[in-house]
């Protein structure tokens, strides 16, 4: 059978057609004899490719992973936890101990760590603010001024914390200060990409009115603006925070305060009791915030 | 019906002469905006000052360590960067960050397998009250920090990149089964119903009126997962489950500026990547 509009094809053209399209014969003519047919061009699945790339990638990871000298211990799961949550001699000691423990030393230092984020959060959102009404597509309408704005940001957003938190360690020394610095220009990038992305969904028709009255972009953003955004915006307040309480646990063991560098020391010592009761407030404020996080923004939005 | 809109309390209506004086009566929203600064700023200042920021007795900025921690990071180490000269390829830091890789990738597509049955169980659709049992299993997993796992699976399956494997596949489910039962709740039953007029097979019940709802979702979710486990992997090696973290948290430590900035390099280029595709990616999907 020959092709219908049979044109010269390079190979590799040939390839990528085989590849990634299949003909399909449609019989056209009246009598239903195939007299008639017309060829379609389909979009072959793809299935097979994307799964067997992904094959390959898996196969690929398994040599990186060392897989020698491995040997899986359960009781020793069952001993960590035993020894995390009853107190050892080379820890607390008593019973007693371990709850003073919990509640003069892990819990001040988890509030610590609170305020730390708090402060954190606030700044990141505060400065967050003119940047993404720079990068909002229908505020800006100039794009040599939200597209810079943009690809910067969201090439800082990329950074993990905690390597933000080891150049702001080596920028402020051993202490807090480190630790929210980093959050904050941590924060700023994820509220500035969450709200320019929600502000170029919104409805537009009171910020325009009030610019054709005269209004200057401050001041319409105030009336037209403000009231549409503030709910989401608090919304993304609460769930940064959320987040940020988590970064904080890691960013101590790079040195940034609060609990992640108690929670370091109290490896290096070997006092696995302690580890549990810093656990335990730790998870309760984690599970309350989450809760109250998805709480609040069901409520709000 | 009419006794319940009678019951209710009627709002007092004013009517004002002209627009002038309605402006002059608007509510004093700019009390309550008022109240919440100033609630917000008591906070803040006494967190600042309990954190002791203001504290002037130890110069604030060190520029000496910054300055050599940027030199560092200017010019790195190649040959412990590309593995040449002393350093073989194993102890490089392009081994470590595709280790990084390895261990993310890995764990994912176990955990998104895994986290299939816990994203219907946890459906509110499919299961009506009984879910919470599955909801309260994947907050647990979700709010337990990642860095404890890993000290807890270290003793499982001692120091190496398996132990970030199991921490990330364990941690993953927590979000992913979230993610999956909210796609499930919001399925289209309607074909569903007509598979079953039709007389389908369960299998291709699943097969033609589950699958082609779920999917893209499915796999958006799972690329974003792919995201945020990179970074969650390459900050386990802090506590010695495989990655790049290890050397990072040992030459921050230790102040070796072009071993550190090598690091830094390799796992920015990795996160940049991974962000790039997995984004597109997901842009595509949706």
């Amino acid at each position: 059978m020959k092709k219908p509009n049979s044109k010269k094809k390079t190979k590799v053209k040939e390839l990528y057609e085989f590849l990634f399209f299949k003909e399909a014969r449609i019989d056209i003519s009246p009598l239903q004899d195939g007299t008639e047919v017309r060829l379609i061009r389909k979009r072959r699945s793809l299935f097979p490719f994307v799964l067997s790339l992904i094959t390959a990638l898996l196969i690929t990871s398994f040599f990186f992973i060392p897989l020698s000298n491995v040997n899986l211990r359960f009781d020793q799961l069952g001993v960590i936890l035993e020894q995390m949550f009853t107190p050892l001699a080379r820890g607390t000691k008593t019973w007693d101990g371990y709850w003073a423990y919990m509640w003069s030393v892990a819990v001040p230092k988890i509030f610590l760590t609170v305020e730390m984020t708090f402060i954190a959060t606030l700044l990141g959102a505060i400065i967050s603010i003119p940047l993404f009404m720079l990068a909002a597509r229908n505020i800006t309408k100039n794009p040599f001024i939200y597209q810079p704005v943009r690809i910067v940001i969201n090439i800082i957003r990329t950074i993990p914390t905690f390597v933000l938190a080891v150049a702001s360690v080596c920028f402020f020394g051993l202490s807090e200060l480190a630790g929210i610095v980093a959050m904050t220009i941590f924060t700023m990038g994820i509220i500035f990409k969450l709200m320019y992305e929600y502000i170029e969904t919104i409805d537009m028709q009171p910020f325009e009115a009030i610019v054709s009255s005269g209004g200057r972009v401050i001041q319409s953003s105030r009336i037209g603006l403000y009231p549409e955004i503030k709910p989401v915006f608090l919304s993304y307040f609460v769930y940064t925070f959320e987040i940020n309480i988590r970064a904080s646990v890691i960013l101590g063991f790079v040195g940034a305060g609060g609990i992640g560098q108690t929670l370091q020391n109290v490896i290096d010592a070997r006092a696995y009791d302690k580890v549990g009761a810093i656990l335990i407030p730790l998870f309760v404020l984690v599970a309350s915030l989450q809760l109250f996080s998805g709480f609040i923004q069901r409520k709000l939005q | 019906m009419e006794k319940r809109i009678s019951l209710k309390k009627e709002k007092k209506q004013i009517h004002f002469l002209d627009i002038y004086e309605a402006f002059d009566h608007r509510p004093k929203l700019w009390i309550i905006n008022l109240i919440f600064f100033l609630i917000i700023l008591t906070i803040t200042l006494f967190f600042a000052l309990d954190l002791k920021l203001f504290d002037p007795s130890q110069g604030i900025i060190q520029w000496p360590t910054f300055s050599s921690m940027i030199k560092g990071f200017v010019s790195p180490n190649y040959n412990y960067l590309f593995g040449l000269g002393t350093y073989d390829f194993s102890s490089s830091v392009i081994y470590q960050v595709l280790q990084t890789f390895a261990i993310a990738f890995i764990g994912t597509i176990i955990s998104s397998i895994i986290a299939i049955p816990f994203g219907f169980l946890a459906s509110r659709k499919l299961f009506k009250r009984w879910s919470f049992i599955s909801e309260i299993i994947l907050i647990t997993i979700r709010t337990f920090p990642e860095i404890l796992l890993g000290f807890i699976m270290i003793k499982f399956s001692g120091f190496g990149a398996l132990t970030g494997v199991f921490v990330i596949s364990i941690h993953s489910i927590g979000m992913i089964g979230k993610l999956y039962s909210e796609q499930i709740d919001a399925l289209d039953m309607t074909p569903l119903e007509a598979l079953d007029a039709c007389g389908s097979s369960s299998i291709s019940r699943i097969r033609l009126g589950v699958v082609p709802q779920v999917a893209p979702g499915f796999i958006s979710t799972i690329l974003y997962r792919f995201d945020l486990n990179i970074k969650t992997a390459s900050i386990l090696g802090l506590v010695g489950a495989g990655g790049i973290g290890y050397p990072i948290g040992v030459y921050s430590v230790g102040f070796n500026w072009p071993e550190l900035g090598a690091c830094l390099w390799g796992i920015i280029v990795l996160v940049i990547i991974v962000d790039l595709i997995s984004s597109s990616l997901r842009k595509k999907l949706v």
